[in-house]
């Protein structure tokens, strides 16, 4: 096959194909069945401190930390 | 058994501090080099007649400070961060870890000495000379692993879109960096690029628009997406959204490197097929700026005492601003107006300091207390360093498109005999009061990151003993 033949396919096969994948994933974003789905993972970045226990712990009321930097 | 046992073992924080204190010390070196360079526009002689401290050679040594340096650490440790907590698993492999961590540094180092030495390939934001190369693909590759692999060991079944972020920022990083150093090397310093002319020139453009696009873009929103959501303790705005603006993102910005080379030896076809993906990117741009911003709704209040929250909303505007600003200037006509001049400067500035700097800034200011298990030593502090920072910036940009429009203009004059209007020299005279406001506002910024520094390192001196959790009858007596 000449390379023009094959540049031609190619750039045309390329346009529909990345024209439907995009369709694609808007449909997917966008489907009712999967509303729920994704409004709970738009709080995951909220839900991860469960088990860290070091990194976000605040020190509680009446507690004072370890050496934590003077009051006042 | 206390809360706090088998932390250690089940995220590898230590990692993370390191590249965030990296992180910290590349900003001031990057920006003080800058001021350096900008100082030197003001005052020439400030080069002291020593080559190695000229401006040509330290130029693109402030450019890796802040985008690799910088940028790469503050991307090294929120990516680590962010996969590990948002997949619920430790880091792929403690070895990679080192290695991205002590290869990325030394990458650094490199380059600090190689530069002023005049060790270049000459070509922009790729200037490392190809044993450097091989480097960076090495720690990249390395990179690549670990992040995939925490990724394939997650225990939450859905990817946050923050790690479809990162994990495109490091894939197309890999490629661009790969193909654009594609050389011959004849000795250990020198080689020979494998493309010519204007091919050259043009993979080097898909290559320098694309570190701006998935560097300092995606892999920042990516920042964005987990950082924002958590300081303002809102879910995002609109996870569809986000999804949908990432491939968005993803299929237009590789197109859009032609809009560098407007009016050159490039073909016609090319560089409009540059200009029109530039125009389209407004779309995803915005989307992820909508996102973000509204992403407070329901705590707006939060922006009256919080100044992390404060850095993170700037960087947004700024984000939003300079993805308008690029589109425009990508447009041909425009194009021959603001190219090689300041103005290109203050855009790449607005997106540089006012997005991708104070993104980290806030970034850091969340992470860094909780990485060492306590509390930031001065919110006023944090305050002082976001008033200085945004300051910094708006001084910035506005004399350099003063100074590039102008610039422009005085250019493109003609008298009524179709002679230039002005000489080379007097544009360069005219500009100078606006390079000295420039490096005013590099100077308040600057010391921004200055205030930052203290603060971080008070932080940390004064966090509890990091070792003493690490074992349970600490961590037991610390709960």
């Amino acid at each position: 096959m000449e390379f023009e033949t094959i540049n031609r396919l190619a750039k045309e096969f390329a346009l529909v194909w990345f024209f439907l994948l995009f369709v694609g994933i808007v449909l997917w974003a966008f489907w009712p069945g999967n509303r729920k789905r994704f409004e709970q993972a738009g709080r995951m970045a909220l839900d991860d401190d469960g088990n860290d226990v070091q990194a976000s712990r605040e020190p509680q009321a009446g507690e004072t930390p370890a050496r934590g930097r003077p009051e006042g | 058994m206390s809360p706090g046992h088998g932390l250690t073992e089940q995220y590898d924080y230590e990692v993370i501090k390191k590249f965030a204190v990296m992180g910290v010390v590349y900003a001031v070196v990057g920006f003080l080099v800058g001021v350096l360079i900008a100082s030197q526009l003001t005052w020439p002689d400030l080069n002291f007649g020593i080559a190695q401290l000229s401006f040509g050679r330290l130029r693109p040594l402030h450019t890796s400070a802040v985008i690799f340096a910088f940028g790469g650490s503050v991307l090294f440790a929120t990516s680590y961060y962010v996969v590990q907590r948002t997949c619920k698993a430790r880091l792929f492999s403690d070895f990679l870890s080192a290695v991205t961590f002590w290869g990325w540094n030394l990458v650094v180092v490199l380059v600090v000495i190689t530069y002023p030495l005049g060790l270049t390939q000459g070509k922009e934001y790729a200037e490392t000379i190809w044993p450097i190369d091989l480097l960076i693909t090495v720690v990249w590759v390395a990179y690549l692993i670990n992040f995939v692999g925490t990724l394939a060991k997650r225990k939450e079944p859905h990817i946050y879109v923050a790690n479809w972020f990162y994990l495109a920022f490091i894939i197309t990083v890999a490629m661009l960096h790969v193909v654009n150093n594609l050389a011959i090397p004849v000795n250990l310093t020198d080689s020979y690029p494998v493309f010519a002319g204007v091919r050259d020139a043009m993979v080097q453009w898909w290559y320098g628009h694309n570190a701006v696009g998935f560097f300092l873009t995606a892999a920042f929103l990516g920042l964005m997406y987990y950082f924002v959501p958590k300081q303002a303790e809102r879910p995002v705005y609109s996870y569809r959204l986000s999804i949908v603006h990432f491939w968005a993102l993803a299929f237009l910005y590789i197109w859009a490197g032609p809009h560098h080379l407007h009016y050159t030896a490039l073909p016609d076809w090319a560089s409009t097929l540059g200009m029109t993906f530039s125009l389209m990117l407004l779309l995803p741009s915005w989307g992820g700026m909508i996102n973000g911003i509204m992403t407070l709704s329901g705590a707006w209040h939060k922006l009256r005492t919080d100044p992390i929250l404060r850095f993170f909303v700037v960087s947004l505007s700024f984000y939003g601003m300079s993805t308008f600003e690029g589109p425009m200037m990508s447009i041909k006509s425009v194009n021959a107006l603001s190219h090689y001049t300041d103005w290109t400067i203050g855009h790449v500035h607005s997106g540089a300091l006012g997005w991708v700097a104070m993104v980290s800034f806030g970034a850091l200011y969340h992470m860094i207390p909780r990485l060492w298990g306590t509390t930031i030593h001065s919110v006023g502090l944090i305050n002082l360093h976001f008033w200085l920072s945004t300051i910094g910036v708006v001084i910035y940009i506005t004399a350099m498109w003063i100074s590039g429009i102008m610039q422009g203009l005085m250019w493109r004059a003609y008298d009524q005999f179709g002679n230039l209007t002005y000489s080379f020299a007097e544009t360069v005279e005219a500009m100078h009061p606006y390079y000295l406001i420039r490096t005013l506002g590099g100077v308040v910024f600057l010391l921004g990151a200055l205030v930052m520094v203290y603060n971080v390192v008070m932080t940390i001196r004064n966090a509890p003993a990091p070792t003493g959790l690490r074992t349970p009858q600490a961590a037991r007596a610390a709960a």
